[in-house]
């Protein structure tokens, strides 16, 4: 009987080992790309001349779409950091999707915005009708109030009266940099094809100094938890995302700061309500549209345009956000399943699609096995004590390396850490979160993948206090 | 013998990420380092050179003596302050910071680094002697073309045009014809900026080109940077354009069009709208007798964007008959050109636009006479107050609402003015069409009692919700005509007898 356990552990852990195996043969290779696209894109972009973009007359018009539910706290500084954007044409669209705090009322107050009857012509279903609140007086800004249907129903809403054609979602929570709207338009405009989505960088904002609206220093946060992410976050953002962009296969573009081509996503059929994660399912969608059509298209996503938002400062909501991303992107994946190794998708099909799956949307279940079971399997007698401790090593060294490596990148990208204490807090933090930070995600992730097989697939709302403005640090 | 042999492979893995993770740490500690270090020396080297430059560049001390000076700064970043310092200069026209760039060695080192030794030094000598030359001709190793498109070797290039860019046109035009040549897009580009940044009538020819291979896709060059480039020039060389309105390719026509009327715009934003002697006889001509007839109808839609500023009876009737074409794009963008004030002789033939099939059309029409003074919103009003076409009359409620206009029919209200009696019909037109909730916010903040009745009457002929709130409140505030009327008809209203017209609003 313990000779028939000892062979089913070797037997799972050789499994593990193998998939661990590929999944950082494959993390190595995009750590590689990423620092080469990163570093060039870094040289492009400080030579880049931005403001010709501002006065060029082929610059298009932009809709910023705002979907708040529940924002009370944050919906003003982000408007108002909105309004502040070099951007030669901009409209703002807020879409308070039946909030039940006083995320509407804030912003008629302070822009002093009217109820109006105006025509709303539905090229998406969405529910509704909204309510619009104008002020001829701010033109660029139009606030819609509708009952609550979900991000994705909020979005679609507000693609419905748009009339630029590119639209930019942008989280309720979040502060974009001033010229971080030019900078994610240049790749459209300096493409020879059609850019259907550009992409930007998410930091975190917790601890920075914020000023009018805008980050005016950057600061690590206080908590441990918190510093944790931001290590994370610079990983999720300047390693693989440049990586995939840079071999045409961007499967991921944050939906709190990302640009889309309005034509092409209402011929895709808009955001889909019914996923969790409605910024990864777009793209997929997307992808499989025009690759079915035959378009010539392109997806970028550039490090230098940085939205700045509030991470969860506590172990549930950062559980719930883990759990709800991981949900996400299983929906995303098992419904674009067709596309896992079709040749006919190229690099996204055959390497990016298949990475996702296996790697980041599965993967997670198979780390939290393998976090089990490693140390059990010794504690059976079932490695020896050195194989485990190496193994240990391993895992722990590794995380570290593609950690360091992300601080690394973020060193190169325009925006970074200017203090050089927080830069060896980082490092010690690519450290510090291998030990319960990664496993604890890991099981959060894991619990999100339960979730979609065990079919509760609900959106589980992370409430932010809101980003406070002040000359002092937020900690 | 296995396990053996996978912790050695172990021990191998980890001493290699462990080494891995020590030249990371090692290079991130490096680049801090380096670059404090050499932006002190770059800020140390501005100090000491930035006055050196300035006196040589008003004649204060000679070039010789100068270019000793400034010899003298050989690091890096010492280089790198000069360069900066003098292209500055260099691009402001001063001829003694050319000679300052050129005794440097500067453009011999970007020009290298821009097009190899060999080619760098025909183009010098081009550039000292002015000559145009044929870029053509020195084009060699196309088979590397591959290789150096790629960004890492492109980069480099990239940055040395722009560098070259800094000198007079004269001097760089055969570095930047030269680089219209390159395989990389980002060197291209560049060139093309800078080329119709210094409006060098010669490079009309050589943009115009580009774009046409941009439009057949022949290369990556984007058209929307092509555009933004041409459109750096002004509207006192719209005469280099004139060969290509007759380009046999339809979508260049079309974006040369778009050229010359962005031109025009930013023309107006600057130093005003520009006058029918701006444009010499021969674009006014073809504008008129060509453009405007193009068998492509985009070209057509967007003549319109030019002829505007003719502003005679000769770009009049030329405009009436863009207003009426066949292609519902040339109608709509004709409308959008004549948005302004110096129309309001076309309010006639832009009202007429208003019982367009199209809904595009339709809502340009209402946008242009709301906006081409009161002539216009007078002749919207009236169409306004009789139209029975739904689609129109959201279009019209639309624009009353975004644009204020609600404010200017209250005041006519309050005023008595002549337009008072239309200014309450349209009210009423607002409230059939339950467009109530402008006039009911009014409402509850006007205070002129003369304007608060005709609302209270003109909302009764169909009352919500909001508006009986309203009218609760005017109710108990102090006795005044409106508050006996918001009474009476709240007492009416509780007798659950709606009435669909008590005050026998106009």
């Amino acid at each position: 009987m313990h000779n028939t356990l000892l062979h089913v552990f070797d037997y799972l852990n050789t499994v593990i080992l193998l998939y661990f195996l590929a999944a950082n043969v494959i993390y190595t290779m995009l750590m590689f790309i990423s620092l080469y696209a990163v570093s060039m894109h870094s040289k492009v972009a400080a030579a880049g001349n931005y403001a010709a973009l501002l006065h060029s007359p082929a610059t298009p018009p932009v809709a910023l779409i705002v979907p708040a539910y529940n924002e009370q706290a944050a919906i003003l500084q982000t408007v108002r950091s909105l309004m502040r954007l070099n951007y030669p044409e901009k409209e703002i669209i807020v879409v308070d999707d039946g909030s039940s705090d006083g995320t509407a009322v804030r912003l008629i107050e302070a822009f002093n915005l009217i109820k109006m009857d105006l025509v709303y012509r539905e090229s998406l279903a969405a529910s509704g009708p909204p309510v619009f609140y104008y002020n001829p007086e701010h033109p660029g800004l139009l606030l819609l109030i509708k009952p609550n249907g979900g991000k994705a129903d909020a979005l679609n809403a507000g693609i419905n009266v748009a009339r630029s054609p590119y639209f930019c979602t942008v989280d309720a929570d979040s502060i974009i940099e001033g010229d971080a709207l030019l900078r994610l338009m240049e790749p459209v405009m300096s493409s020879a094809v059609n850019t259907v989505v550009s992409g930007g960088v998410v930091r975190i904002a917790n601890g920075s100094v914020l000023k009018d609206g805008d980050v005016a220093e950057v600061r690590l946060p206080g908590s441990w938890i918190e510093r944790c992410q931001v290590v994370e976050y610079l990983r999720t953002f300047l390693f693989g995302r440049p990586a995939w962009n840079f071999l045409n296969a961007t499967f991921i573009c944050s939906g709190a700061f990302c640009l889309l081509h309005k034509e092409s996503v209402v011929e895709a059929g808009g955001f889909n309500p019914e996923m969790v994660t409605e910024d990864i399912d777009i793209i997929a969608r997307l992808h499989h549209m025009l690759r079915e059509k035959k378009w010539n298209y392109r997806m970028v996503f550039t490090t230098d345009p940085i939205c700045w938002t509030e991470a969860p400062s506590s172990m549930r909501m950062l559980a719930r956000q883990r759990r709800r991303w991981q949900l996400g992107l299983m929906q995303t994946v098992m419904k674009h399943h067709r596309m896992l190794g079709n040749p006919k998708f190229g690099w996204m099909g055959m390497l990016s699609m298949p990475f996702h799956a296996y790697v980041e949307a599965i993967g997670c279940v198979v780390e939290a096995v393998g976090t089990i079971l490693i140390p059990f399997s010794f504690l059976v007698g079932a490695m020896p004590l050195r194989l485990f401790f190496l193994l240990m090593f391993l895992a722990v060294g590794y995380g570290t390396l593609l950690s360091i490596a992300s601080v690394l990148l973020s060193e190169i990208t325009v925006r970074r850490y200017p203090s050089f204490l927080d830069l060896l807090t980082l490092v010690g933090y690519a450290f510090v979160e291998n030990f319960g930070y990664r496993q604890l995600t890991t099981f959060y992730r894991a619990q999100g993948v339960l979730q979609y097989f065990t079919g509760r697939r609900k959106w589980e709302l992370v409430v932010h206090t809101g980003l406070k403005p002040q000359e002092t640090a937020v900690v | 013998m296995f396990i053996e042999d996978l912790e050695s492979l172990l021990l191998w893995a980890c001493a290699l990420v462990f080494a891995l993770i020590v030249v990371f740490l090692m290079f991130l500690g490096r680049r801090r380092v380096q670059r404090h270090r050499y932006f002190m020396a770059k800020d140390a080297a501005r100090a000491r050179y930035i006055p050196v430059i300035k006196d040589a560049a008003r004649n204060g001390v000679t070039v010789g003596s100068a270019l000793e000076m400034l010899a003298t700064g050989t690091a890096e970043p010492e280089r790198v302050a000069i360069a900066e310092e003098l292209g500055k200069h260099a691009a402001a026209g001063n001829v003694q910071a050319v000679e300052l760039l050129y005794g440097l060695n500067y453009v011999d080192q970007w020009a290298r680094a821009a097009f190899g030794k060999t080619v760098a030094e025909i183009l010098i000598r081009r550039s000292a002697g002015g000559e145009a030359g044929d870029s053509q001709e020195l084009r060699t190793m196309h088979w590397l073309d591959p290789v150096r498109k790629t960004r890492v070797i492109a980069i480099p290039r990239a940055a040395a045009i722009e560098n070259l860019a800094k000198l007079p046109l004269q001097r760089c035009r055969p570095f930047l014809a030269e680089a219209l040549q390159d395989p990389a897009a980002m060197v291209r580009k560049i060139a093309v900026s800078h080329l119709a940044a210094k409006r060098d009538a010669g490079a009309v020819t050589l943009l115009c080109e580009e774009l046409h291979q941009a439009v057949i896709s022949l290369h990556d060059v984007s058209l929307r940077d092509i555009r933004g480039a041409l459109a750096k020039y002004e509207v006192t060389d719209l005469d280099y354009f004139l060969p290509w309105l007759t380009h046999p390719q339809q979508r260049v026509r079309l974006f040369v069009v778009d050229t010359i009327a962005e031109i025009c715009r930013k023309h107006m934003k600057k130093s005003g709208m520009p006058a029918r002697n701006d444009f010499s006889p021969a674009l006014y001509r073809a504008m008129l007798q060509q453009v405007s007839c193009d068998s492509f109808a985009d070209v057509r839609a967007r003549s319109a964007h030019i002829i505007r500023f003719f502003n005679d009876g000769e770009s009049l009737v030329t405009i009436r008959s863009l207003l009426r074409d066949e292609n519902e794009f040339v109608r709509m963008h004709t409308l959008r050109a004549i948005r302004h004030r110096s129309f309001e002789e076309l309010a006639d033939d832009v009202l007429e636009r208003l019982s367009d099939t199209k809904w595009r059309v339709r809502e340009a029409a209402v946008q242009t006479l709301a906006a081409i003074g009161s002539v216009g919103l007078d002749k919207l009003l009236k169409f306004f107050v009789d139209c029975t076409d739904q689609y129109a009359c959201e279009a019209i409620a639309d624009e009353i609402q975004r644009g204020g206009y609600v404010r200017d029919l209250l005041a006519a209200i309050a005023n008595q003015h002549d337009d008072a009696g239309l200014a309450l019909a349209a009210c009423d037109k607002l409230t059939m069409l339950h467009k109530t909730s402008v006039l009911t916010a009014a409402l509850a903040t006007v205070t002129n009692t003369r304007v608060q009745v005709a609302l209270i009457d003109c909302l009764s002929l169909s009352p919500t919700d909001e508006f009986i709130q309203v009218l609760d409140a005017i109710a108990n505030s102090s006795q005044t005509t409106a508050s006996q009327r918001a009474l009476a008809l709240l007492r009416a209203y509780s007798g659950e007898a709606i009435p669909s017209n008590p005050a026998g609003s106009a």
